[in-house]
């Protein structure tokens, strides 16, 4: 288990995460949401220790992450950027991190390649970047790590590489007792492959639960009404993110199904239903404060 | 645990092992360098080759590299280190590498030490192989001649001396790389940083050669080839990361038999373990650094404040002490004026390259700027009590001075100039004795009083007229320790009291011992006395007659002439109211210079005065008195004012003697200095010249003014140069030459 116990890191004046806090229990993947810029990826780099926080502590099993060898070599962290040497192939960057992983398997590391379909023995500044991606992410999987964080990683993938990373990480996660870490922007990215969610928001841990439980929390209700009514309505009953004009709308409740019927009953909606939430629209639940009206910004 | 301390061991030599693969090309790069500085250039050169016997003569031992190269060797060796240090630990300068490394399972300090090691195993085989290859020529070349265990042992001790040399460089390069945040900065910064001994110590010798009244570091005399004292930077070499083993280096890079006195110094391995002891600091310090660094710098710059506030400083110094120093020849307070503003225009440009942004860091230019402030204060007001500073005379051993007073009975070998008209003659002499000791102190006292004049001329009081002149003062103390101080001026009046150690014990005697051949000597005057060929002259210079005397008759002469020199007082010798009656010549040269001019440095005149009577009496009782007769007319008398700047041109700028020897020349306006403009004072009168010519002096000592006369001998070409006195000039003189 890996514990972010009030972390508070610091660029110069700048502060990227306030005394942010986070569990992360084993055999889960973990999504890292937040906005551009929210700290996603200054969260992984302090989790990997490659960045020591101004305060607070990040701990596997009460031991200190930081200048751990041993808990460092457990972790593989798949940057948004990664590290290729100038004229090195996937076979040259092998030769490389296989000295510092004691469960590199040569066979992973054959079998991904052919996956992916990338020549081992091609310069990988010549890839694209989508290539680079997907040879930075057979580094990562072939060293076998117990943590894996993946930084971006879908980013500049195709679908079809999408579709295939995220079976390989589920049949990862099934093989190995592992923890996967992913940040993201995109939350369509991280549907259906993490348990967890991680929002971070104005520096902070917003909300960092399971998915199940988020939803749980939160429904999207459609409703058609027999009369036309101001969205303004739904807002002072509490509601929110409506959406929909005329009689028909959508709008999130926290609130349980029955007790949002109550709420309606007065407006006599004709049609009630209750709509499975994505991530977007829960990540959108969470962090939207306000709507924009952009009637004449252009003008 | 077991299997994880194997791979634990696995995992380092693997860190190694890739640490020596990035960074092969490099090596490889350096040792093409150092192959051909070091074997190369000591065996390819055929005429100055060591396989050359018509070249090495025999005499050399051995030569690893050409000793004329020996500053490139080092320059090279030091790169080495800085750019190994770079190639080893650029990965944390970029923002992908840095990441990376940091993210492995390797703690940073180890990663320091493994790549640390790697870049020693480079340098270290890198310069053996450079060495060994060199040594293996010099096998070749010299075993024959039994010359093998000096190569062998000189081997062993250039090899270490420039590992070590590299190492420190590569730790300090090493340290500046885990405290700023990018390639340019680190390779910058640490050039610096190697350098910064060097800059601070340059720049305080600058500041004070220019600021610090009796300052001696890093001067040397005007006629060059001597220095008063070593400048700071060489002074303090041994502690210079970037010094440390020139000087060991230049002398055991190549080794002769030597014929003469030299001893050649110790293969000295102390320094080299003093800077061993220094690199493992630097690398104590890497540790704290590396485990304390933020990844997050790499690849910005301007992220480490003490450091951009060291840089900025040094290179802002440099460039303070650079135009000080250029400027300073055409005013001082314009020069710091200007040096300030340069200061601040190179701290603006520095602080901009790093951070970019001038205004938050604009705080550092005050403190900056008033460190140097400070620094050029104290100078200036004398260092402390630096320049006023005289040891008390029971703490002194001996003290050298330099004198300033008649070449005509030094004894040694002295630079010095000459034109055919005026000169400059380098002398010191040692003075062990108490009393001469205290009136070194008293005149050194008078020195102080004056401080530094302006180099002007004073026409309503000449004795204040400050001329460039070169005086040193060494004073060894009892304890050991020595006091040198150098004034490269001072005023007439001064060198005026400086005469006054004529009438100390230890010049007396000199002069004696001169005169009277009892030197070991053969150089100067002492030569001339002992060896020299012998004229009788008349005081106009148009007869000379060379007289040949038997090792009696010489020495008769020579003890005449050293009783009537004994008996001589100050006033006698160098401000004398009586003309003198001729000129006795000795001269190790001969010839041309003995019948024209009164003076070049081989050889010696003695002015014989009424006062000179047992030299008198000698010539006249040998008849050779006679040959100091002339039966020459002047047909006129042509006088300017002396004064040291009368030409904008030809102002005086080096150190002149200010003791005036006469002298002939076979054109007119020949006198020691050259007016740009206007006639000179013609007299032609019966009755002016009859006034003027029994009062000017073939030999006079300027220092309380007066006026260059030029002769013009009737019915020749011929023009005698001689002085006349300010104190006895006729009114109509003063009149006509007052301004």
């Amino acid at each position: 288990m890996i514990k972010v116990e009030s972390i508070t890191k610091k660029f110069g004046d700048y502060t990227a995460l306030e005394n942010f806090s986070l569990t992360i229990h084993e055999g889960h993947i973990y999504g890292i949401v937040g906005y551009n810029g929210a700290g996603k990826t200054t969260l992984m780099k302090t989790i990997a220790g490659i960045y020591r926080p101004e305060r607070g502590s990040i701990t596997m099993d009460d031991v200190e992450i930081y200048e751990n060898e041993r808990i460092k070599g457990t972790f593989f962290m798949v940057q948004d950027e990664p590290l290729f040497f100038p004229q090195a192939t996937l076979t040259s960057m092998e030769g490389f991190y296989k000295g510092y992983y004691p469960g590199w398997n040569d066979s992973v590391f054959k079998k991904l390649i052919e996956l992916f379909g990338l020549n081992p023995k091609g310069r990988i500044n010549g890839f694209s970047k989508g290539m680079q991606r997907q040879a930075s992410i057979i580094l990562g999987l072939a060293t076998m790590p117990q943590y894996l964080l993946l930084d971006e990683s879908f980013d500049g993938l195709d679908l079809a590489k999408r579709n295939l990373l995220k079976a390989l990480l589920f049949a990862y996660l099934k093989a190995n007792a592992t923890n996967i870490l992913i940040s993201s922007h995109n939350l369509k990215e991280l549907e259906g492959i993490c348990d967890h969610i991680a929002i971070i928001k104005d520096k902070e841990l917003s909300f960092g639960d399971s998915v199940e439980h988020m939803r749980q929390e939160r429904r999207k209700f459609h409703v058609i009404l027999p009369d036309e009514h101001e969205k303004q309505e739904f807002y002072k009953m509490g509601f929110k993110n409506v959406e929909g004009s005329y009689k028909t709308y959508t709008f999130i409740s926290k609130t349980t199904e029955e007790e949002t019927r109550t709420v309606l009953q007065p407006l006599s909606p004709t049609s009630f239903q209750s709509i499975a939430l994505t991530l977007e629209e829960i990540f959108l639940d969470e962090m939207e404060e306000f709507e924009y009206d952009f009637n004449g910004f252009f003008s | 645990m077991i299997l994880m301390d194997s791979f634990h061991k696995v995992k380092y030599i693997h860190t190694f092992w890739q640490a020596l693969k990035h960074t092969f090309g490099m090596a490889v790069i350096m040792l093409c360098i150092l192959l051909l500085l070091i074997p190369a250039s000591t065996s390819a050169i055929p005429d100055i080759s060591i396989f050359n016997v018509d070249y090495t003569h025999n005499q050399m031992k051995y030569r690893f590299y050409l000793e004329n190269i020996n500053v490139i060797v080092n320059g090279a060796v030091i790169l080495m280190g800085v750019v190994l240090a770079i190639s080893l630990f650029r990965f944390m300068l970029a923002k992908r590498s840095s990441d990376a490394y940091f993210s492995l399972g390797i703690t940073r300090i180890k990663l320091v030490i493994i790549h640390s090691f790697a870049g020693a195993c480079y340098m270290a085989l890198v310069l053996f192989i450079s060495l060994f290859v060199s040594l293996l020529l010099n096998l070749m070349a010299f075993t024959e001649y039994g010359f093998a265990p000096y190569a062998i042992s000189g081997f062993f001790y250039i090899w270490t001396g420039f590992f070590v040399l590299a190492l420190v460089s590569f730790m300090i390069t090493l340290l500046t790389c885990c405290l700023v945040g990018t390639i340019a900065e680190t390779t910058f910064f640490s050039i610096i940083f190697i350098g910064s001994v060097s800059i601070i110590f340059y720049g305080i010798s600058t500041l004070a050669k220019q600021l610090l009244f009796g300052n001696s570091f890093g001067l040397t005399v005007s006629t060059g080839g001597s220095a008063v004292s070593s400048n700071m930077v060489t002074m303090l070499e041994s502690f210079n990361p970037a010094l440390f083993f020139l000087n060991a280096s230049k002398n055991f890079c190549a080794q002769y038999v030597r014929y003469d006195a030299y001893i050649e110094p110790d293969q000295d391995y102390r320094l080299c373990v003093l800077w061993i002891i220094i690199a493992i600091l630097l690398l104590t310090g890497c540790f704290f650094s590396i485990r304390f660094r933020k990844a997050e710098i790499a690849g910005v710059s301007g992220k480490c404040v003490p450091v951009n506030f060291f840089v900025t400083f040094l290179v802002s110094f440099l460039g303070f002490t650079v135009v000080l120093n250029t400027v300073a020849a055409y005013g001082l307070f314009l020069a710091i004026i200007i040096a300030f503003l340069t200061f601040i225009v190179l701290y603006i440009i520095l602080e901009k390259l790093q951070t970019r942004q001038l205004w938050k860091g604009l705080w550092k230019l005050p403190i900056q700027f008033g460190i140097v402030a400070f620094v050029v204060i104290i100078l200036y007001t004398g260092g402390f009590g630096y320049s006023s500073r005289i040891p008390v005379s029971d703490q002194i051993k001996e003290v050298e001075m330099s004198y300033i007073g008649s070449p005509n009975y030094l004894s040694s070998d002295n630079g010095g100039t000459s034109n055919g008209k005026q000169y400059y003659v380098r002398s010191d002499y040692t003075y062990t004795k108490s009393d001469d000791v205290k009136e070194i102190i008293d005149v050194h006292r008078a020195i102080i009083d004056a401080g530094k004049p302006k180099l002007a001329v004073d026409m309503e009081h000449f004795s204040s007229t400050a001329v460039p002149y070169d005086i040193i003062i060494k004073y060894t103390l009892k304890s050991g320790n020595e006091i040198t101080r150098y004034y490269d001026r001072t005023t007439m009046e001064v060198l005026e009291k400086m005469l006054s150690l004529d009438d100390t014990q230890t010049v007396h005697n000199n002069i004696q011992s001169s005169i009277l051949s009892l030197t070991n000597s053969n150089y100067g005057a002492a030569g001339a006395y002992k060896n020299g060929l012998i004229y009788l002259n008349n005081t106009l210079y148009t007869n000379p007659k060379q007289v040949l005397m038997n090792a009696d008759q010489r020495t008769k002469l020579l003890s005449c002439i050293a009783a009537d020199v004994a008996a001589q007082s100050i006033e006698d010798r160098y401000f004398t109211k009586e003309s003198a009656v001729g000129v006795i010549m000795f001269s190790l040269t001969g010839s041309q210079n003995s019948l024209t001019f009164a003076y070049n440095i081989e050889n010696t005149l003695v002015y014989v005065t009424p006062n000179f009577t047992q030299t008198i009496q000698y010539l006249e009782d040998t008849n050779l008195y006679q040959y100091f007769q002339t039966t020459d007319e002047i047909e006129n008398v042509s006088l300017q004012a002396y004064n040291p700047y009368i030409s904008v041109v030809n102002t005086q700028t080096s150190p002149k003697s200010q003791y005036f020897l006469g002298y002939i020349k076979d054109t007119a306006h020949e006198f020691i200095q050259t007016k740009d403009f206007g006639n000179d004072f013609l007299i032609d009168t019966p009755e002016r010249l009859a006034q003027v010519i029994p009062l000017l002096q073939n030999d006079y000592f300027m220092s309380r003014g007066g006026y260059l006369a030029q002769i013009k001998i009737k019915g020749k070409d011929k023009y005698v140069y001689k002085f006349l006195p300010a104190e006895v000039a006729p009114q109509f003189v003063i009149f006509n030459l007052r301004k």
